[in-house]
């Protein structure tokens, strides 16, 4: 019977699996996001799985005898609280790098907005993918004018200086609409900007913010 | 604890006795709009929980600054082209900069309660006392996110073994506490500045014995736990 046990778990140390999930996250540069590792989060299911399966085989091996589980040898209870604290090590595992993961994305929608960038969207799983749209929707709603505050609250992350701030545009992006009238952003034109105006453009990179010196 | 020291028998003493007659002091900053907006932001900063919401005051500020935009916008159409003095710009200018100000401090209260919303949603929906700190809009803010992050953790947990799928409790169990669920931290240091004199002070009462004698304008480092009580009653201020 050990044999068998041994040969069904095709692994020796619990939690190690579990332990490298989070090192991925935690060891990644901070303001990225690594590929959605997907065949080591699966890993560390498949193994709460086999824990389980290992709980349901000692309480059935227990119940064989006639005995009722709370008279259960300690060494029989033991080995079913070891495989139980395994799965939630698993578990909390398992969090830890999709909550960490769901910070980063969150992160995204603040710096970047509503437009999820291709190399960014690549290493994001389906659901963190899905959850992106959602929050940012969840964001739009309470930013807007009906439903909402009537604020965009993804401006000014910093105190403001100045009220109209001078810009060069570093990639073409055709005329946009100001509440001074029509602006055409040529590349490597340089304009005198309102900072509302001014400020998404300068967190998508199409504008950069010249110091006033 | 860091505080003035009074010496004592000093001509000082007569204008202080003097002073202490008219009763306690209190902050003698002008408490307009603005200054109590710029006060809630840096409190619900600073406050390892969330604060209760402003109602009154973001009202009259989104109204002041509604108000204030319309003028401003007015008075350049009024200007027209070319007509304007350098004076009528300046004051555009002082206009549009405190706009901008007061818009900062707006975003950042609004900005600085979402996050603690989204840090603690599970908690702030299953306390009463919490949830009715929030505004309407932030309630159903708090709602949707837990939905969003539970539709987004099940597409992992919805894996796990049988009784270990859910993101509230470590393993489902009849009458089992939800000890999954993170609350802020009522124990976390914070740095406070009191406000008016109130005299001796008990602050812990598994410590009652030991009072604080608290002055206009001490600074504290103290648990946030020890001084919630003052905070809600305006006596100190959070930095």
């Amino acid at each position: 019977a050990r044999g068998r046990a041994r040969a069904s778990f095709g692994m020796s140390n619990f939690g190690s699996k579990g332990a490298m999930l989070v090192t991925d996250i935690a060891q990644s540069a901070k303001g990225t996001i690594p590929p959605y590792n997907d065949e080591l989060a699966r890993a560390v299911v498949d193994e709460a799985q086999e824990h389980h399966r290992s709980i349901l085989r000692l309480i059935g091996d227990i119940q064989k005898t006639g005995a009722s589980l709370d008279e259960a040898k300690p060494d029989d209870a033991a080995s079913i609280l070891v495989h139980h604290q395994a799965v939630l090590r698993n578990k909390r595992a398992l969090l830890v790098y999709l909550n960490e993961r769901m910070r980063r994305v969150r992160a995204l929608r603040w710096e970047v907005g509503t437009g999820l960038p291709e190399v960014v969207a690549e290493n994001l799983s389906h659901s963190e993918r899905s959850f992106f749209t959602q929050y940012a929707a969840l964001v739009n709603k309470y930013q807007g004018r009906r439903g909402g505050v009537g604020l965009n609250l993804t401006l000014d992350p910093a105190p403001p200086r100045d009220h109209k701030v001078q810009v060069r545009v570093l990639e073409e992006y055709g005329e946009v609409v100001t509440r001074d009238g029509a602006v055409d952003l040529r590349k490597n034109t340089v304009h005198l900007l309102w900072r509302d105006d001014a400020q998404p453009l300068i967190a998508e990179g199409v504008l950069e913010k010249l110091d006033d010196n | 604890r860091v505080s003035r020291d009074t010496p004592r028998a000093s001509p000082m003493d007569e204008e202080e006795d003097l002073a202490s007659q008219l009763g306690p002091r209190t902050s003698q900053v002008p408490d307009t709009d603005v200054s109590r907006l710029k006060r809630a932001y840096v409190n619900e900063k600073c406050a390892p929980e969330i604060l209760p919401f402003e109602h009154d005051l973001m009202r009259r500020v989104t109204e002041s600054v509604d108000a204030q935009e319309s003028t401003v916008a007015a008075s350049r159409a009024a200007a027209g082209s070319g007509a304007s003095s350098a004076t009528d710009d300046l004051t555009a200018h002082v206009y549009h900069a405190e706009l901008n100000r007061i818009r900062f401090l707006m975003r950042a209260y609004y900005r600085a309660r979402l996050r603690k919303i989204e840090t603690h949603a599970v908690h702030c929906l299953k306390e009463p006392d919490v949830l009715e700190r929030l505004s309407d809009l932030e309630q159903r803010y708090a709602s949707d996110y837990a939905n969003i992050v539970e539709e987004h953790f099940s597409s992992v947990l919805g894996q796990m073994p049988e009784g270990y799928e859910s993101m509230v409790q470590q393993i489902i169990e009849e009458d089992g506490a939800f000890d999954m669920v993170p609350e802020p931290d009522a124990d976390a240091h914070v740095f406070c500045r009191v406000r008016e004199d109130r005299g001796d002070v008990m602050l812990d009462p598994d410590d009652p014995e030991n009072t604080m004698d608290l002055e206009r304008d001490d600074i504290l480092m103290i648990r946030y736990r020890l001084i919630k009580k003052l905070l809600e009653d305006e006596a100190v201020d959070l930095m």
